[in-house]
């Protein structure tokens, strides 16, 4: 997982650093399990008695207590998420701390619950970005997929408060087979508000007991592999659509794979990353179960080093190490996990994923007449 | 001397950051970073009660000549007492 996908070169480098060093320079909170919405797909959401009985949430003095152990391990960047974050009792007490110890803070929200209060209090210190995801352009499809028959006009609603007070926004979308025909208009609404867009066209399985079932919402692979290709369509202007095309094709055939066999995992999770859910379960990633440790009750440094030392003793599949598609394949050490139920295993739903999309890369090749 | 309430100094693997928060951070939604002097400047503002201690301290710990030390200590932490973020 990278959470700073648009960083500036002043972050690169601190993250490079940071994983250099396997300093935890970027961490996630999952505050709560508790949302305003019912999106088919959600991997997280709890109902409230469901939560009750887990775990209650954790009061915003415990989770700043554990921030600060952060900090002072090295934690620059932090991301709060939910359920819906602004449902979380206690987030401006929470937020302002955070400021004071000089992190750097990103929010996570469905942008249904954002008030001029809550657009005025981010504006007078403003998070890094804002991370809003959109599941539609219509009302209707936001009551197809989230329950919610007023979503959209609420989302919107909180982009334009957050727009008028200069909050950084970038927005989210997250493709199912529920919203993927509103995809050229979340895409030309983008373009309208001037707002950079990160679609995700694949979902992991849920691998959480409350909501185990819900890979019936994502897409198939193949229809997956046509999104990545149309999100890619919308996104670069002709020549640049060419470039990438023609180049990704290149490095693709020039890949001899060495399968070399190495531990650990092939992303920042673990290594620099972490994730804590809402009942003080510090993972590598949201998607990764094992290794898990519980912060709350033992210092953060130690949960860190354990989380890093597990994740440095896992063995990958060894059919991706060894794979030509593995220059396009975007697998990582949870989707192997979360598809499969080992890390060793092999997603075969990446497989066919990228197998459509090389053919679709060929496709347009031959149009380019190459 | 110190930080200017609304800047936060940390210290990333021996890299000197310069966090913005508050009104600063509606100035310059971003991240500061300081060389190697200007960064042990920064973590030692408050060590030092005054500019020319500060000069002393550098002195003290890189291999500079005291004519350069005073002329780009001194204007270095007079421009920062300028736009805002150093106090002394
Ligand atoms: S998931 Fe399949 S396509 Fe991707 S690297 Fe592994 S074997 Fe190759």
């Amino acid at each position: 997982m990278n959470p700073f996908q648009t960083e500036n070169l002043i972050e690169q480098r601190i993250c490079n650093l940071a994983d250099m060093n396997q300093i935890p320079i970027s961490g996630t909170f999952e505050l709560l399990p508790l949302c305003n919405m019912d999106c088919k797909m959600c991997f997280a959401k709890m109902s409230k008695a469901q939560m009750e009985k887990h775990r209650p949430m954790r009061g915003y003095q415990e989770w700043l207590e554990v921030a600060r152990q952060a900090r002072d391990a090295g934690m620059m960047f932090l991301l709060l998420t939910g359920g819906e974050t602004f449902l979380y009792p206690d987030f401006q007490k929470l937020y302002c701390g955070l400021r004071k110890m000089g992190i750097v803070v990103s929010i996570n929200t469905n942008g249904t619950l954002i008030t001029e209060e809550i657009a005025e209090f981010l504006a007078k210190d403003p998070p890094r970005r804002v991370n809003l995801t959109l599941y539609g352009s219509s009302d209707e499809t936001y009551k197809k997929l989230c329950g919610n028959p007023h979503g959209f006009s609420q989302a919107t609603h909180g982009i334009k408060l957050l727009q008028e007070r200069g909050v950084p926004i970038k927005l989210n979308c997250s493709v199912t087979p529920y919203n993927v025909d509103d995809l050229e208009s979340i895409y030309a609404y983008a373009a309208e508000k001037k707002l950079p867009i990160e679609t995700a066209y694949y979902m992991m399985p849920a691998i959480r007991e409350n909501n185990l079932g819900n890979q019936d919402f994502r897409l198939d692979p193949r229809t997956a592999a046509e999104v990545k290709m149309r999100v890619r369509e919308l996104q670069y202007p002709p020549a640049v659509l060419k470039d990438y095309v023609l180049g990704t094709l290149d490095r693709y055939r020039d890949y001899v794979p060495s399968g070399e066999v190495k531990k650990g995992f092939t992303c920042r999770a673990g290594n620099s990353v972490f994730w804590i859910d809402y009942d003080g379960m510090m993972r590598a990633c949201s998607f990764t179960q094992e290794p898990s440790v519980q912060v709350f009750d033992r210092p953060f440094i130690q949960a860190w080093n354990e989380i890093k030392e597990g994740v440095s003793c896992v063995m990958l599949s060894s059919e991706c190490l060894s794979c030509k598609m593995k220059t396009i394949c975007s697998t990582c050490a949870a989707s192997m996990c979360s598809e499969t139920g080992v890390y060793s295993g092999t997603p075969k739903y990446h497989c066919e994923l990228t197998a459509r999309f090389i053919e679709l890369l060929m496709e347009k090749e031959k149009e380019y007449g190459e | 001397m110190k930080a200017a309430k609304d800047y936060v100094v940390r210290e990333i693997a021996g890299d000197v950051v310069i966090v913005p928060t508050g009104k600063a951070a509606q100035q310059f939604n971003g991240l500061i970073t300081a060389n190697s002097v200007a960064g042990f400047v920064w973590l030692n503002l408050e060590k030092c009660d005054t500019p020319q201690e500060m000069v002393e301290l550098v002195l003290e710990n890189y291999e500079v000549e005291r004519e350069v030390a005073q002329e780009q200590i001194l204007s270095f932490l007079q421009d920062m007492k300028t736009v805002g973020m150093i106090e002394y």
